[in-house]
């Protein structure tokens, strides 16, 4: 089982798209996927069609007090199952930091569904906080939108060193730009000069196109509604080549 | 996510006299039986057109399997295994035709997974069925799924049998809605629960397993030994009659050998039932069997020797393509053999001796049966036989040394099958426990002397096929090579063969053994 975290520091850059798609695409595949909405915004969970309602909240989730299995629904979509967001999810940081080891705590309780799910998909709220440190000790990747701006380039660097404080070596970073408008000059100037100091980045962009934006009217994957249009070309090129480094 | 099935085979019946499609009503109905709070999307409707596979024992249906195979575009068929849970195990797209052996598969899992249980059988594929599918979905008010259902007919074509089955799917997290469903539609249609997919009941009902008991047995040991033995007698004879016919559509090489395994036992009891003076009857079905043993002889060689190159085969992947010469040349030896043999087993000497036989095992009051030996009890009469040959098989063995030639092995392994078929036949009239142990040593006796003796055969024949190929210039160098490794590959099995012997001889010679066999052949029998 190889987790997936889709994070990034800030909002609004495309996380919850890229969970959903790249799940999507990893089961359609063949793969038995499971996608974790950690947000308590529940996007994930509302393009999925699923009711946002863990029965006791996030604090059962956090301390492992209920089977987890209880809490999985199937989607619409084969071998893909969601563990839906909850209000109180909000209330997470302050448990993990209760809680002893707090940062091995979420890799911990993902462990006994190794046997279930090839994937683990982890939808990530936007912020540095315990959740995202615990992220971090679950993830084997961490899959970084990035939207093509000098600062959103400032938070990728942060990322790095904190990826470093934590002694996380194993951990691989995935950036890749997201929203791409190969119009603005400043766009293909960063998307095209960005790889040259990092190797690790992704050669695939996902271009900006209303189609991500219909998700939220089709509450489906792009898969599911425009599988032939490019932004969907495009999380099947990005997924290949992470599921490639995965290998 | 384990479907919940609900017997519609009533339903089914029910629309065919209407003569309606037999699925889309129920289904259609059972949409609007929940539509309360659930709402179901248009129903979707598929076919596909597919056979089922299966040894001509049927194999793979005993074993609660099934293996379907789809025409695809292009030429190829797609092959899926799919297991009694209605998990597919292995898939794999296959040129069309496809291969009738297993050891014809490109390896990976649909090879691995069937070659276990299919060993050497020829897959056969049964007649053309519709599968027809009918999907409902039914979402809540947000449009997420909560349950599926699909009704499945099958139908056999030319108006063969047809099954039906609907299945509520049952989702993750969602079971309750799975729950509710299925009792409604058990409530208002008043089907039972549970039933398996239609695609299986078809492969039970196609492939209902080999026609009754291989080998019968004789069961009570005090019957006289005429009357005991004729419906064993009867049993072979119906193998021999439907091998033969096996043989002759050429299904695969264990039908000679069944058919062969078959005339072997009926020698054995002939010779059993022996008398003095020799009643005629028994005489020529002896001779007849003699006969029949003896003209299947070189077809079988050639089948043993082209299984052993299989599997030398796979065993040795760098010479497969040398090998490839040897394998067509022995192919077509084979088949000018199978011409031959098919001719005889469609000769009138052959049918008449197989009508003769049963008219004599049919006939009542034959003097055969009256015979003083066919009135002794069977166990009383096998007993004293298989300790006969027991004596005689430990007498043979005891005097082979290292030094020994081949033959006195062969000596031996002659007698140890003589003992085997008496064995057999009076096996379930024994205790199940001693008999087993018994049985255990004398099949790794019998394993070791038939490895010795095979492998000399077989390195023999390599050798003449090779000279043969040579001479017509049908194998280069390469393959003249590869023969020789594999001939001598044979030579190390049977050296190996050899040293093995003593260890698996010294068991059966112990007089522990031949105490447990005297005991056991003399309980209950009255002894001999
Ligand atoms: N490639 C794209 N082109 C156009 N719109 C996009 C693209 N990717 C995402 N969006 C839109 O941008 C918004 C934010 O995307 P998304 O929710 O995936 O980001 P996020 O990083 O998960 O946000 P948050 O931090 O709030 O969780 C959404 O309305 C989405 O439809
Ligand atoms: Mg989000």
């Amino acid at each position: 089982m190889k987790v997936v975290a889709c994070y990034n520091i800030k909002g609004g850059v495309g996380k919850t798209a890229t969970a959903v798609n790249l799940a999507f695409l990893a089961a359609r595949d063949g793969a038995r996927v499971l996608v974790v909405d950690l947000d308590p915004q529940g996007a994930a969970t509302f393009y999925f069609r699923v009711k946002p309602k863990v029965k006791g909240g996030g604090k059962g989730l956090v301390k492992g007090k209920r089977d987890l299995d209880d809490l999985i629904k199937a989607t619409d979509h084969d071998r893909l199952d969601l563990i839906p967001a909850d209000f109180s999810f909000r209330n997470l940081d302050l448990m993990l930091d209760a809680e002893k080891k707090s940062k091995k705590r979420l890799a911990k309780l993902l462990k006994p569904l190794a046997g279930d799910y090839d994937f683990v998909f982890l939808d990530c709220p936007p912020s540095v906080s315990l959740v995202s440190e615990a992220v971090f000790h679950a993830a084997d990747a961490l899959v970084v939108p990035l939207i093509p701006t000098t600062l959103s380039l400032r938070t990728y660097a942060q990322l790095g060193a904190f990826r470093d404080e934590e002694k996380l070596a194993d951990l691989q970073l995935v950036p890749f730009f997201s929203m791409v408008d190969r119009r603005k000059s400043l766009h293909r100037q960063v998307v095209d000069r960005f790889p040259d100091d990092h190797a690790e980045a992704a050669t695939v962009s996902i271009p900006y196109s209303s189609v991500v934006e219909r998700m939220g009217t089709e509450r489906a994957p792009i898969g599911a509604f425009a599988p032939k249009s490019p932004p969907a070309a495009a999380y099947e090129s990005l997924w290949a080549e992470i599921a490639r480094r995965l290998r | 996510m384990h479907p919940y099935s609900l017997e519609m085979r009533q339903i089914a019946a029910a629309a065919e006299e209407r003569d309606r499609p037999a699925v889309v009503t129920p289904l259609a109905a059972i949409a609007d039986a929940v539509r309360g709070s659930l709402r179901a999307d248009p129903e979707e409707a598929s076919a596909r057109r597919l056979r089922l596979l299966d040894t001509v024992d049927c194999r793979l249906t005993r074993l609660g399997w099934r293996l379907e195979a789809e025409p695809g575009d292009d030429g190829t068929e797609r092959w899926r295994l799919v297991s009694g849970s209605g998990r597919v195990r292995a898939a794999a797209d296959l040129p069309s035709p496809a291969p009738k052996l297993v050891d014809d598969l490109p390896d990976g899992p649909l090879y691995r997974s069937l070659v276990p249980v299919v060993g050497i059988r020829a897959l056969t594929p049964g007649p053309w069925i519709t599968l027809a599918e009918h999907r409902a979905t039914l979402r809540d008010a947000e449009g997420k799924v909560r349950c599926r259902l699909l009704a499945q007919t099958a139908v056999v074509d030319g108006g063969g049998d047809r099954c039906s089955a609907v299945r509520v799917g049952r989702l993750k997290g969602y079971r309750a809605d799975a729950e509710r469903v299925s009792e409604r539609i058990s409530r208002h249609y008043g089907w039972s629960p549970a039933s398996p997919d239609p695609l299986t009941t078809l492969a039970e009902n196609l492939h209902p397993g080999p026609e009754g008991a291989a080998y019968p047995s004789v069961t009570d040991p005090s019957e006289p030994a005429g009357p005991a033995l004729r419906p064993v007698l009867q049993a072979l004879l119906d193998t021999v009659e439907h091998r033969a016919e096996g043989v002759i559509a050429d299904i695969d090489c264990e039908e000679l050998h069944d058919l062969r395994v078959a005339v072997r036992r009926s020698r054995s009891i002939l010779t059993l039932l022996r008398a003095d003076p020799p009643d005629p009857a028994l005489e020529r079905a002896g001779a007849f069997f003699a006969w029949l043993g003896q003209v299947t002889g070189p077809a079988r060689d050639l089948d043993v020797h082209i299984l052993d190159w299989r599997a030398h085969r796979r065993r040795v992947p760098e010479h497969a393509a040398d090998l490839e010469p040897l394998g067509r040349y022995m192919k077509a030896e084979r088949d000018k053999a199978y011409v031959r043999l098919v001719r005889i087993l469609q000769s009138k000497r052959f049918r008449d001796g197989v009508k003769r036989w049963r008219a004599t095992l049919d006939a009542t009051n034959a003097p055969w049966a009256a015979s003083e030996r066919a009135l002794q009890p069977i166990g009383k009469l096998a007993g004293r036989r298989i300790r006969k040959l027991y004596r005689r098989a430990v007498e043979e063995g005891s005097s082979i040394t290292d030094a020994s030639p081949d033959e006195a092995l062969h000596a031996l392994r002659k007698t140890m099958k003589k003992l085997r078929y008496v064995f057999e036949i009076v096996r379930d009239a024994y205790p199940r426990k001693p008999v087993r142990a018994i049985l255990k040593r004398l099949k790794e006796l019998q394993q070791d002397l038939g490895d010795v003796q095979d492998t000399a055969v077989q390195a023999d024949a390599l050798r003449r096929f090779g000279e043969a190929m040579a001479r017509d210039g049908t194998a280069g160098p390469a393959t003249l090579m590869a023969v020789g490794a594999l001939a001598e590959d044979l030579e190390l099995r049977r050296a190996d063969a050899r040293t093995r012997f003593a260890t698996v001889f010294a068991p059966v010679a112990k007089p522990r053994f031949a105490d447990r066999l005297r005991r056991l052949t003399r309980s209950r029998t009255g002894g001999g």
